[in-house]
């Protein structure tokens, strides 16, 4: 009887719980065991893998930054709901970093998983990336942009 | 030390001989043995086994318990109106009721895997899952039973009680579950709902035993995140502790009210 | 025959003193020879030519083919990489055949290949073994070539980056038949290539894929096994392809599954055998496609197809001992399932026509809800789930009324 009676008290600690212990962030990415939120793919290539986080504490992956460029404005989380967005640094493989202080290279010398070729880095070292791979250096901003209107 | 010996053996004695553990040991051959002969190899009969060890062991087992401590009723006040120490005659009559259930269910399940089964590496750990989950839920349950039929004076709200639990176990508890997953939808609840699952025993006992199968993929991520949990020493651990917790919070407190209890 | 011996003579002198001298229909690389690297013969050998590789190692830098020649290895003839291609291929007409390739180590920035082909016709890989290489195969912007009885055997694991055993780009009307693939990132990739046959291939142990098409039109796959791999097949943004015949196996795993089709548009899929994978078919995006004559076997879900998944007919499939045999994730759904075999039918057939006299409804209420609230998943098998199924079941008011079959088998078709 008793154990029946606290099961709503149960359910209210544990909705503050996930409030409470939510400390949103991006998880480690483990190769093989995921598919990509927004094409499905299976995620294999530590290089192009990207994820959002929402403030709730969901985390999306992605297995190209193109993929979480297009889930970021297509609405399936609303833009007041992102956390955070991170991509990889293509140079440190499973080294994270957030998409706004990326610099994004979109070249031809790099085939990324959904084919936006689109590579990421500290925005530091966007310069010396071009300068050895060639392409286009972006900002996320423009990226989001370009996933809003494909060319 | 010695009443508990006592009152345990006359306790078997009177249990073992009742028809009811005999119908519910050859209920559970009957059906393990069908299942052998009809399906075919030892995992597939485990599998099959799952959901009746999970629904028809505790239903068994607290409402048998309870409707078994009422009619010792008089017994006990007998009993108790000897120089016996209460915390021993209630050990007996709790071992008295819980080992011959728990024999039977041994019995039951055990004997046509002895008769039927080849012995394959492979079966051992679905098959050990199996009967710790049947053992413990079985002294789980009756422990609940013990509280309940102590608790209540009235026999009919105690095994309405037993019911109630049963279906609160059994059923509404993973609807609860249910309506909140679509409630906090927008949460990363694969930690959360590992935390539920902890709490009730059934689910527990049903989660531990799938992933023991390869069906287990069917979990898809958030099976993973289970496994990767129980995978760890400090996932064993929990679980162990969350199920002595769930054996032995309703044996103290039926303990103490029933030292307590003024009959 | 007075001339023949002269002529063999001359042939002697012609190795002796190579510079400046008419190249030959046939040059022999041997470890202990007169001509030791295969860049050396290539510099001898006349167009249409042959070089015939002896048993020995040969490690030499980037071997660039510009000129249409046949490479032949005997047995025990290998090449070892390193940190750059073994060959780069930009002649037409350029044959490998019987040669055993080594050790191509794996970058982050280029697409490492044992064997890259770059814009080029005509070009033949068979019989051949590759070990170790980070790419094996690659075509770039070719077209007419054919890659036969190779075996690549590849080294990922989950931690390090793993390129494709066999790797079509922008490439057309290429043959990829009889190859055992393994241990890649993917086993065969075609990446907007056309007009593709692959055919009779082997692809197991692969990190992502067995086979990946993407942007890849008008191209066929027909028995070929594809089993144990991350997924199985992942067919994308692509139309006209035929799928025959191929056996898609234990794919088991919690992101995993037999075929994925995404973007898919006037396919048919005809007579596979989907078995043991945790999702045997998986449609999204797809339309128009035809499934016809496949098995569906003891997978835990048999198929998972979305709401935006338009006008693709089922039929004359079999389903057996799938725990799920169709999922999907709204109660609307314009896809045809019509005349399949379901071993979960229970229903009767009083005019002995074949066909079930009541419609079967083969999406479960459980796989709506995990479809639309993953984490339901750990309700698996409860017993309330069950009964929530069995209440959907008498009155359906969640799981679509239009997803059934009107016409269900009674026996497995033959």
């Amino acid at each position: 009887m008793s154990r029946l009676a606290s099961l709503p008290a149960a359910a209210t600690l544990l909705g503050a719980a996930v409030l409470a212990c939510a400390a949103p962030g991006p998880v480690p990415i483990v190769l093989g065991e995921r598919d990509c939120d927004h094409c499905h793919m299976t995620i294999a290539d530590p290089r192009f893998a990207a994820e959002l986080v929402t403030r709730t504490g969901k985390v999306y992956l992605f297995d190209d930054a193109g993929c979480l460029a297009t889930f970021a404005v297509n609405g399936t989380v609303p833009p007041e709901q992102v956390q955070s967005a991170w991509v990889n640094d293509f140079r440190h493989p499973g080294t994270l970093i957030p998409a706004q202080d990326a610099a994004f290279l979109r070249t031809d010398a790099v085939r990324s998983p959904m084919a936006s070729n689109l590579v990421a880095v500290p925005r530091s070292a966007g310069d010396s990336l071009r300068a050895a791979l060639g392409g286009t250096l972006l900002d996320w901003a423009q990226v989001l942009a370009d996933a809003r209107a494909p060319a | 030390m010695t009443t508990t010996v006592r009152v345990l053996k006359y306790e078997l004695h009177n249990v073992v001989r009742s028809r009811a553990v005999l119908v519910y040991t050859l209920f559970l051959f009957l059906l393990t043995d069908v299942l052998f002969r009809f399906g075919g190899e030892g995992a597939r009969v485990v599998l099959s086994l799952l959901n009746v060890v999970l629904l028809f062991v505790p239903l068994v087992s607290v409402v048998f318990g309870t409707m078994y401590v009422y009619s010792a009723r008089e017994f006990t006040e007998l009993l108790l109106a000897q120089p016996v120490g209460r915390r021993s005659l209630f050990a007996g009559l709790y071992l008295g009721l819980a080992l011959p259930l728990a024999g039977a269910f041994l019995l039951g399940v055990g004997l046509p895997f002895a008769i039927h089964a080849k012995a394959e590496a492979a079966l051992w750990g679905p098959l050990s899952m199996l009967f710790a989950g049947g053992l413990l839920l079985t002294f789980v349950f009756t422990a609940v039973a013990m509280l309940l039929a102590i608790l209540f004076d009235d026999r009919a709200k105690g095994l309405g009680g037993a019911i109630l639990i049963w279906l609160g176990c059994a059923v509404l508890y993973d609807g609860v579950i249910l309506l909140l997953i679509t409630m906090f939808r927008e949460y990363p609840l694969e930690r959360p709902v590992l935390a539920l699952t902890l709490l009730n025993p059934i689910d527990l006992g049903r989660v531990l035993l799938l992933l023991q199968f390869d069906t287990a993929a069917l979990m898809g991520y958030t099976g993973a995140v289970f496994e990767k949990f129980f995978g760890t020493s400090l996932g064993r651990v929990t679980v162990l502790l969350a199920l002595a917790v769930q054996a032995t919070v309703p044996l103290l407190l039926a303990s103490r009210v029933f030292r307590r209890k003024d009959f | 025959m007075t001339l023949r011996a002269p002529a063999r003579l001359l042939g002697g002198l012609l190795l002796a003193a190579p510079a400046a001298l008419p190249a030959q229909a046939l040059v022999v690389v041997d470890p202990a020879g007169p001509v030791r690297t295969v860049t050396e013969a290539l510099a001898r050998v006349a167009p249409g030519g042959r070089i015939n590789v002896r048993a020995g190692n040969y490690s030499e830098p980037v071997i660039r083919v510009a000129v249409p020649v046949t490479i032949v290895g005997d047995s025990g003839a290998v090449f070892v990489g390193g940190d750059h291609e073994i060959f780069v291929v930009t002649a037409d007409d350029v044959t490998f055949r019987g040669l055993t390739l080594r050790h191509v180590e794996p970058s982050y920035v280029e697409d490492r290949a044992a064997i890259l082909f770059d814009s080029v016709a005509n070009c033949v890989v068979e019989d051949s073994r590759l070990e170790g290489t980070f790419f094996g195969i690659y075509l770039s912007r070719s077209r007419g070539c054919r890659i036969s009885r190779n075996v690549v055997q590849g080294t990922s694991t989950a931690e390090m980056s793993a390129g494709n055993a066999i790797h079509l780009f922008h490439s057309r009307d290429v043959t990829v038949d009889g190859n055992r693939v393994t241990g890649h990132r993917d086993g065969i990739y075609l990446e907007f290539a056309e007009d593709a046959r692959v055919i009779g291939n082997l692809s197991t142990g692969n990190l992502r894929y067995g086979l990946h098409f993407m942007f890849s039109h008008r191209c066929e796959y027909r028995d070929n096994r594809f089993v144990n791999n991350g997924a199985g097949v992942a067919v994308m943004y692509t139309r006209s392809m035929l799928m025959q015949g191929n056996t898609f196996a234990d794919n088991w795993g919690a992101a995993s599954y037999g075929l994925l089709l995404k973007e898919i548009r006037d396919s048919r899929i005809l007579g596979n055998s989907f078995r043991e994978n945790t999702v045997g078919m998986y449609l999204e995006g797809s339309a128009r496609n035809e499934v016809t004559g496949n098995t569906f076997e003891a997978n835990g879900w048999a198929v998972r197809v979305l709401a935006d998944a338009e006008g693709n007919r089922f039929a004359r499939n079999v389903f057996l001992r799938n725990s799920f045999d169709v999922s999907t994730n709204s109660r609307s759904n314009v896809s045809t399932f019509r005349g399949n075999y379901w071993d979960h039918y229970e229903g009767y057939d009083l005019d002995h026509d074949g066909f079930g006299d009541v419609p079967f409804h083969p999406v479960r209420l459980f796989s709506l809800l995990v479809a639309q609230h993953e984490p339901s998943l750990i309700l698996l098998r409860s017993f309330f789930v069950d009964l929530l199924d069995a209440a959907e079941r008498v009155m359906p008011v969640l799981t679509p009324e239009t997803l059934r079959d009107d016409r269900p088998l009674m026996r497995v078709p033959a």
